[in-house]
């Protein structure tokens, strides 16, 4: 891996880590900063350049929130079966198996990536799982 | 990967931008101002716009032939591979953000698996259209990093850096598997000296913060106790976390491998029109059309300068200034 892109990455996360300590209690983050204030003023709030807003749409109401919420809960297992799908594609497509078409092998390079970064957030997902399990 | 630069002086790629990005705004208007008429400031009316702006963004970027492109000499088969990517990329930041936000994750996804298989499709022999198209794909996955946290889960304090070092992770994830160099993708000090790079980055960020604070026009913001950690806490997320990533992706890795096969002007275009329709969860098309301009100018700091220093701070300080004006409204 590139020292550059290391480096990025390392101050990346410290300064992340920072960031959390950092915070004062009554403004708790850019959600709150720019989702409500900003977004929830000038969007759903009085005016965006005078013209009224959306306060009346299906937007403004609740259904958002609580879609957003149920479309994560189904995205976990989709997500879990993609990675599945792209492990099953990796494994065949290994170079041990013998001969395969430039294509087949060119897509297992673009999808290993993906692969990994699926990996990575599946991680989550189970030490989430687990998280809750103990915590009850 | 294949080198296939199309060179144009500073000037040109300013010039050829700017017009592009004139063009878009004089159509997004004459859009605007009927359709307001006959919906108000409905969601309908958004989603319209939105539509007219991708609509409009597309062949406006693609005025001019790309005869270079290995493969692609007639104009119409890139424009309808990028106009198909810009689409997608619509519809499903239109369906995140409605009450349909399932079926936008679905397509996230379907987006981040789907769109390598094109890239190996058509980038065949030249890697730096594949490069591109992939690069559209870890758009994609901006939004995928979202699904392993049940709403409510993160406080909101910790939400957005999260999301954003995942987001980071996939970038390095990927630049390090295609062995693409940082200083391909412009992580490096550039042409310029660092300090004009800063200077001109800090100066183009409050202008753009000024201009986003005019436009959106915010209620204040009520600043409590603790303001100095709150405003380390902002300049942290605003100018490091989101001016990062974000540029990494769309100036740094999108722009960058489109420049090496078409105009970077074109390259500009179609990065900017990207980064624009990430913003339709704002759920204001004005913000969209100033994250489109922003995303030209942004990209023509990146082209004058081969770095993303420049666009970087001014991405950092104009989301820091908006904050602070809206803090302390004028």
């Amino acid at each position: 891996m590139e020292h550059k892109l290391v480096l990025v990455l390392a101050v990346f996360v410290s300064l992340v880590i920072v960031s959390s300590f950092t915070v004062a209690a009554p403004l708790s983050g850019l959600s709150t900063i720019l989702g409500v204030s900003v977004l929830g003023s000038s969007v759903l709030g009085s005016s965006v350049l005078g013209s009224s807003v959306l306060g009346s749409s299906v937007m403004a109401s609740t259904t958002i929130v609580e879609a957003y919420a149920q479309a994560v809960m189904f995205m976990q297992p989709l997500l879990s079966l993609v990675l599945i799908g792209l492990l099953v594609y990796l494994e065949l497509t290994d170079s041990s198996y013998g001969g395969l078409r430039s294509m087949l092998l060119e897509l297992r390079k673009s999808w290993l990536p993906v692969s990994a970064l699926l990996m990575v957030l599946f991680s989550i997902i189970v030490a989430l799982k687990v998280w809750n399990i103990i915590v009850g | 990967m294949v080198t296939d630069s199309v060179a144009h002086s500073s000037l040109q790629v300013a010039l050829a931008s700017f017009t592009a990005a004139a063009s878009l705004a004089t159509g997004f208007t004459a859009a605007y101002v009927p359709l307001i008429l006959r919906f108000g400031y409905s969601y309908e009316f958004h989603v319209i716009l939105t539509v007219v702006f991708a609509s409009l963004g597309v062949p406006i970027t693609f005025l001019v032939p790309m005869s270079r492109v290995k493969g692609f000499e007639s104009l119409s088969r890139m424009s309808v591979v990028f106009g198909f990517l810009v689409g997608v990329v619509l519809l499903e930041e239109l369906l995140l953000n409605s009450a349909l936000a399932l079926y936008g994750l679905v397509f996230s996804i379907f987006g981040l698996v789907s769109i390598p298989v094109l890239a190996v499709w058509l980038g065949r022999g030249n890697g730096w259209l594949r490069a591109a198209l992939e690069a559209v794909a870890l758009i994609f996955a901006t939004r995928v990093v979202l699904s392993p946290f049940p709403l409510g889960f993160l406080s909101l304090s910790v939400f957005l850096p999260t999301i954003y070092v995942l987001i980071l992770v996939a970038l390095v994830l990927y630049l390090t598997y295609r062995r693409v160099s940082a200083k391909d993708v412009r992580i490096s000090v550039g042409r310029h000296p660092l300090g004009l790079q800063l200077c001109v980055g800090l100066g183009v960020g409050v202008v753009l913060g000024f201009v986003e604070y005019f436009v959106l026009r915010p209620q204040p913001i009520p600043v409590g106790v603790g303001l100095l950690q709150t405003l380390a806490y902002i300049l942290i997320v605003l100018t490091v976390n989101v001016g990062v990533v974000e540029e990494i992706l769309f100036r740094g890795l999108l722009q960058s491998s489109l420049e090496r096969i078409v105009p970077a002007w074109q390259a500009i275009g179609v990065s900017s029109v990207m980064f624009g329709l990430m913003h339709v969860g704002w759920m204001n098309p004005l913000e969209i059309f100033l994250a489109y301009g922003a995303g030209v100018v942004f990209g023509y700091l990146a082209t004058a300068t081969d770095s993303l220093i420049a666009p970087i701070t001014a991405h950092g300080f104009g989301n820091l200034v908006l904050y602070l004006i809206a803090s302390y409204p004028l």
